[in-house]
């Protein structure tokens, strides 16, 4: 592998698009607990989820609609109280091999965390240790997980993985604290490339950073993955920035996946009313300012939850059946019209038809977001008209 | 409230209630060993001057480390100017004692999980300055102001007797803006009131803001990182670069037409469905330290239009258009007011903010509509 700077790279490789009749990761029924018996909290029900090779994947909601949690319960992370309590998890790693991530044992998962899944946390601080140069901390994947690796290769392999995050040599012997954010969110992202998984799961990997340095730690993610053709399950609450960067993307509530879709048809033709709402809560950059509501209430208690829809008690549309029926996250049913989406919600199961805005024609795949260039400049090259360069008058 | 913007795009007739004129911070630098500088400080807020009309918004807008909260802090006077004036209702608020300053400006705090006492009641947090300031004279009218103090932030009487963690964070945040409405100030600062909320209550706050705006003809300071939301929510935006308000204007004409390339550079980096294309970033890398503050404009190291002057001499304010004002030389030779810098339609914003340099963009730009849409 060759390993060039990011800056410098021209047109991106065919290994990051996505595959989309290769499944990397298959989550089936997911369900955790936070506690155990009666009064337990159910975290995450019945989650279905597939994360194919080389995609991003969002996947949004609100703090506490289970997002983390399931991300956590499908890599086997997950800390007590939380209790996984049904469903499945299986990794294909190519070649035939799959394993259920959620019933191997500890061996086995020793084996394939960081070599095949690996995590970035959002608090890269808390993340790194205060106390070993990160030099020294990237070495040390290094040594328990290629053992045949002597200090030597071992330190050129620090220094090229630093480099691909842009980040120089001479740094080796820094300490985090002598970092900024936004480096110390680099060495973290080169730290879970070092042993070039297959998937890389972000929670919230630039929420803590400032706008500019986290549309440049995307844009080199975004060239590292059509070069490394990772895929990425991408936690955020920031919806507005997941559209730009996924392929696909989830919305979570209390606990369910409620809309699963392409990014671009999630933003323009959204099929459930959460999604909608939550599309309406972040401003627009352009045209004219318009008055805007939210979402009406608060995120459920899940200690507490209501019945039938959980977001029924915020929802615009709800009707009598919405209150004491759980809808199930199924394809969407319309009358004369082949819709390929699927959503949670009673409007969409083909009784009657949805209001309008629930219901906007399916956009054209076109070109996908630009995590993932289709043909056509790479990232960061997107029209820029020549001889603007240097426009000192 | 019917929008956002249905206050003037330029309220600023009259005296301004609250005035900031050229305030300084510096802060000392202590640091031990033989590297130490005698007189080291870190230039927190240089020069910075701010008018905040009744009814109206400013929103400023900036990065963590710009400035943004220190300013803030000095404009509710828990910290002392290096040097500057600050008037409230044009005269010298030097002269006030601190209570009576408080009666007239209260701030709204980003962490409401942390801005309010866990082991009191609502009734408490919001009986407290009504009693230091002497307005609920007995049990009765005490009752009665908390009442509407909660119904004036859409807040169930009911909600009185409530800890502060039997509240949702939207609830909390409501809590805490209507203990700062308990004085009936004239002006409220809310440094980042919505950050630590969750996305889909974070606009109801913003409208309950807009509608004390309108309503009680409060002058709000809305601190933010987020330039969406200050477009959103602001009739002013001052943008804040390294400890200077680098740019202000009319909130749409600001970020429709950015003329400073920071702040087309804030707006390329902003997460925005809406765009076609990723925005080229013009101006990469980190602010710099402002222990040494770089000579001249702050921003020239990582302008991409930077000129020789701009490593010299501080780029003075200039007036863009009307109301807007940037501080950059690539307006100062342009006497032609009003000229755009950003070519775009809502719809289509070409190949993004500060592609195309100021200069050319004069002779190849149509004009768009100036101020804001309603």
């Amino acid at each position: 592998m060759t390993l060039l700077h990011v800056g410098t790279l021209d047109q991106p490789a065919e290994a990051g698009r996505p595959r989309p009749d290769e499944p990397l990761l298959e989550v089936t029924g997911l369900c955790v607990d936070y506690g155990i018996g009666p009064d337990a909290v159910h975290a995450v029900l019945d989650a279905d989820l597939v994360l194919h090779r080389g995609e991003v994947l969002g996947l949004a909601g609100e703090s506490g609609s289970g997002k983390s949690t399931f991300a956590y319960a499908a890599t086997r992370l997950l800390r007590a109280p939380g209790v996984i309590t049904g469903g499945s998890a299986r990794l294909h790693l190519g070649q035939g091999r799959d394993i259920d991530l959620l019933a191997a044992d500890e061996a086995q998962l020793r084996r394939l965390r960081w070599a095949h899944v690996a995590v970035v946390l959002q608090s890269a601080m808390h993340a790194l240790n205060p106390v070993m140069s990160i030099g020294d901390q990237l070495g040390d994947v290094l040594q328990a997980h290629r053992p045949d690796m002597n200090r030597a290769a071992r330190r050129d392999r620090a220094v090229q993985l630093l480099d691909m995050v842009g980040i120089t040599a001479d740094r080796l012997r820094s300490y985090p604290h002598e970092l900024s954010g936004g480096m110390r969110q680099r060495v973290m992202i080169a730290m879970a490339l070092a042993l070039e998984p297959q998937l890389v799961i972000m929670d919230e990997p630039t929420t803590a950073l400032d706008v500019v340095t986290q549309r440049e730690i995307l844009e080199e993610l975004a060239a590292l993955r059509d070069r490394l053709g990772f895929a990425v399950l991408f936690i955020t609450h920031d919806l507005s920035l997941l559209i730009e960067i996924a392929d696909s993307i989830a919305i979570m509530y209390g606990g369910r996946i409620v809309e699963r879709a392409r990014a671009t048809a999630l933003f323009r033709a959204p099929r459930h009313p959460y999604t909608l709402g939550l599309l309406g809560s972040f401003p627009s950059l352009h045209g004219p300012r318009v008055h805007m509501t939210g979402i009406a209430g608060s995120p459920p208690d899940l200690r507490n939850p209501p019945a039938g829809c959980p977001f029924h008690p915020r929802c615009g549309y709800v009707m009598e059946r919405c209150r004491t029926e759980l809808p199930p996250l199924r394809p969407v049913v319309r009358a004369g019209v082949a819709d390929p989406r699927v959503a949670a919600c009673w409007l969409q199961d083909g009784s009657a038809p949805p209001p309008a805005e629930l219901a906007r024609p399916e956009p054209d795949p076109g070109p996908g977001p630009y995590l993932s260039p289709g043909p056509g400049p790479g990232p960061g090259a997107g029209g820029t008209p020549a001889g603007t360069e240097g426009g000192t008058p | 409230m019917t929008s956002p913007s249905a206050a003037p795009a330029l309220p600023v007739t009259g005296t301004p209630v609250l005035e900031a004129r050229s305030l300084v911070k510096h802060f000392p630098v202590h640091r031990r060993g033989r590297r130490t500088q005698r007189g080291a400080v870190v230039h927190a807020v240089e020069d910075v001057s701010i008018a905040v009309p009744e009814a109206s918004i400013t929103a400023v807008v900036g990065e963590s480390g710009c400035g943004k909260s220190t300013l803030t802090r000095m404009l509710a006077r828990l910290i002392r100017p290096t040097s500057g004036e600050l008037l409230l209702n044009g005269s010298p608020a030097a002269r006030q004692d601190a209570r009576e300053y408080a009666g007239q400006v209260q701030m709204v705090l980003q962490d409401p999980f942390a801005s309010l006492n866990l082991v009191h009641t609502v009734r408490y947090h919001l009986a407290r300055p009504l009693r230091i300031h002497g307005l609920g004279p007995d049990a009765r009218s005490m009752d009665d102001e908390i009442t509407s103090l909660l119904e004036r932030v859409a807040l169930s009487p009911q909600t009185a007797d409530k800890y502060p963690h039997e509240l949702s964070g939207g609830q909390r945040q409501r809590v805490a803006i209507a203990r700062a409405l308990a004085v009936r100030p004239r002006v409220l600062l809310a440094d980042e009131p919505v950050s630590m909320l969750d996305v889909s209550i974070r606009l109801g706050v913003l409208n309950l803001l807009g509608d004390l705006r309108e309503r009680e003809r409060l002058a709000l300071v809305y601190v933010t990182h987020d330039i969406a939301s200050a477009r959103y929510l602001g009739d002013t935006i001052a943008v804040m670069y390294a400890g200077q308000i680098i740019e202000q204007g009319p909130a749409a004409t600001v970020t429709d037409q950015p003329s400073h390339p920071y702040t087309q550079l804030l707006l390329a980096a902003a997460p925005d469905p809406d765009r076609p294309s990723p925005a080229a970033l013009r101006g990469r890398g980190a602010p710099p330290s402002l222990v040494s503050p770089p000579a001249g404009c702050r921003f020239h190291p990582r302008c991409p239009f930077a000129m020789a002057i701009c490593a010299e001499q501080a780029p003075p304010g200039v007036k863009v258009a009307p109301g807007h004002v940037s501080a950059c030389w690539l307006h100062a030779k342009d006497t032609d007011p009003g000229t755009p810098q950003k070519p775009s339609t809502p719809q289509n914003p070409g190949p993004g903010p500060g592609s195309i340099p100021p200069t050319t963009a004069s002779q190849q730009d149509s004009r768009p509509p100036r101020g804001e849409s309603t």
